[in-house]
């Protein structure tokens, strides 16, 4: 229920935020030639999740990404959203979801040409997550067999977990047409703290992805498509 | 500079990078109830001839031999696991030997290990039933280490 209410909200979000841009849109000429260029905010949808939601079983997903433009070369950018994940192996089947929410910047390396828009950057991200697993069942590590009792149907919930983690970014962004842009990112990611519940582990965190129990290290890739609302215009330099 | 940076962050990141999706032989499975045999009036250690050692309502035999010490697998499901332990038993003649029916009554632990090997239970042993039949070849029970976390000491010593 809770989550219907925060898909409804993203909707009118995104419904909001196109018609206020395509307004502004009609008000600015942007003259290419110019030594101007425009400040806005890009605001957009991972679609690596929908892509992944179609690709493998069991996983479901919406991120939202979005960034602003400080300055020529640097962007403040965000990234929030939640996901489900089924995890079965060999000895273990379980539920996991949650919700995320990614602060950091991305720097921008790519010179542009005049009336250029692109981006290829390297970033950072602090990110934090919540989220619940649920055990449907699991093995007993046991060689002997006479019982045949080492498979547990067990049911058991453990709620209101919390990670955070650091991500390096490396990715870049094009203007496909007008104000919507096209992005690719890579990102490794090091988990800082999470609480472990107990008699478990955190072997899947939405938005961190796997959990290794030999490391820290996760990794990512995002596919975004953007849409660009501008704000202002700034002279350059 | 940036370049050192960047490096240092990557090596930074994959540091110490392993699998983890094959459990490893190092990792101790469930253990198992150990159970030594003694003489009643000396107490020291005696065999058991022809032991055969059979769950309660399994079809197949858990071992048949004589010996002095065994180690038997408890129910993970379950909190207790019976057996019957029948002495002098020949394969041969339908219904031979002494069949003594034993419960053994424990708490069970349930402990995550890891992704790749899962749990392993642990016991804790409350109590053990010897029914009288009247003709009992197992004269008395001992738990002498009640938390079940490993087969290198004997948990339970049957004095016959």
């Amino acid at each position: 229920m809770k989550k219907l209410y925060m898909l409804k909200y993203f909707i009118k979000t995104i419904l909001i935020t196109v018609s206020l841009s395509s307004f502004s849109q009609e008000t600015s000429v942007i003259d290419s030639l110019s030594k101007q260029s425009v400040f806005g905010i890009k605001i957009g949808l991972d679609l690596s999740k929908q892509i992944r939601m179609l690709t493998e079983s069991d996983f479901k997903g919406m991120v939202f990404t979005g960034d602003y433009k400080i300055n020529e070369r640097l962007y403040l950018a965000t990234e929030f959203g939640s996901e489900e994940k089924k995890v079965s192996n060999e000895v273990l089947d379980f539920n996991t979801e949650g919700t995320f929410l990614k602060l950091g910047a991305n720097y921008n390396v790519y010179n542009n040409r005049e009336g250029m828009d692109n981006e290829i950057y390297v970033g950072f991200r602090y990110a934090i997550g919540n989220f619940n697993h649920k055990l449907n069942s699991y093995t007993i590590y046991n060689l002997d067999n006479y019982w045949n009792q080492n498979l547990v149907n067990s049911n058991i919930d453990f709620n209101n977990l919390n990670a955070n983690w650091f991500e390096l970014v490396f990715g870049f962004n094009a203007k496909i047409i007008n104000n919507i842009y096209g992005g690719l990112s890579l990102r490794l990611k090091r988990l800082l703290n999470q609480n472990i519940p107990e008699n478990f582990n955190n072997l899947y965190i939405p938005g961190f992805n796997k959990v290794t129990e030999e490391n820290n290290i996760g990794v990512g890739f995002s596919y975004s498509i953007y849409y660009h609302i501008p704000l202002f215009k700034k002279n350059k330099n | 500079m940036k370049k050192t940076v960047l490096i240092i962050f990557i090596t930074y990141f994959l540091s110490s990078c392993e699998p983890d999706d094959i459990c490893l032989s190092s990792i101790s499975d469930t253990p198992k109830l150990t159970i030594g045999f003694f003489d009643e009036a000396s107490g020291q250690k005696k065999d058991v001839t022809n032991l055969k050692i059979q769950g309660d309502g399994i079809e197949k035999n858990y071992l048949i031999k004589t010996t002095d010490s065994i180690s038997i697998p408890l129910k993970n499901l379950d909190n207790i696991s019976g057996f019957f332990f029948i002495k002098d038993f020949d394969e041969e003649v339908e219904g031979s030997g002494n069949n003594d029916h034993i419960l053994f009554n424990y708490q069970n632990n349930h402990i995550y290990i890891s992704r790749a090997c899962g749990y392993v239970s642990n016991y804790e042993l409350n109590k053990i039933i010897i029914e009288n039949d009247n003709s009992n070849w197992i004269v008395k029970s001992e738990i002498t280490n009640p938390i079940v976390i490993n087969e290198k000491a004997i948990h339970v010593k049957i004095f016959h």
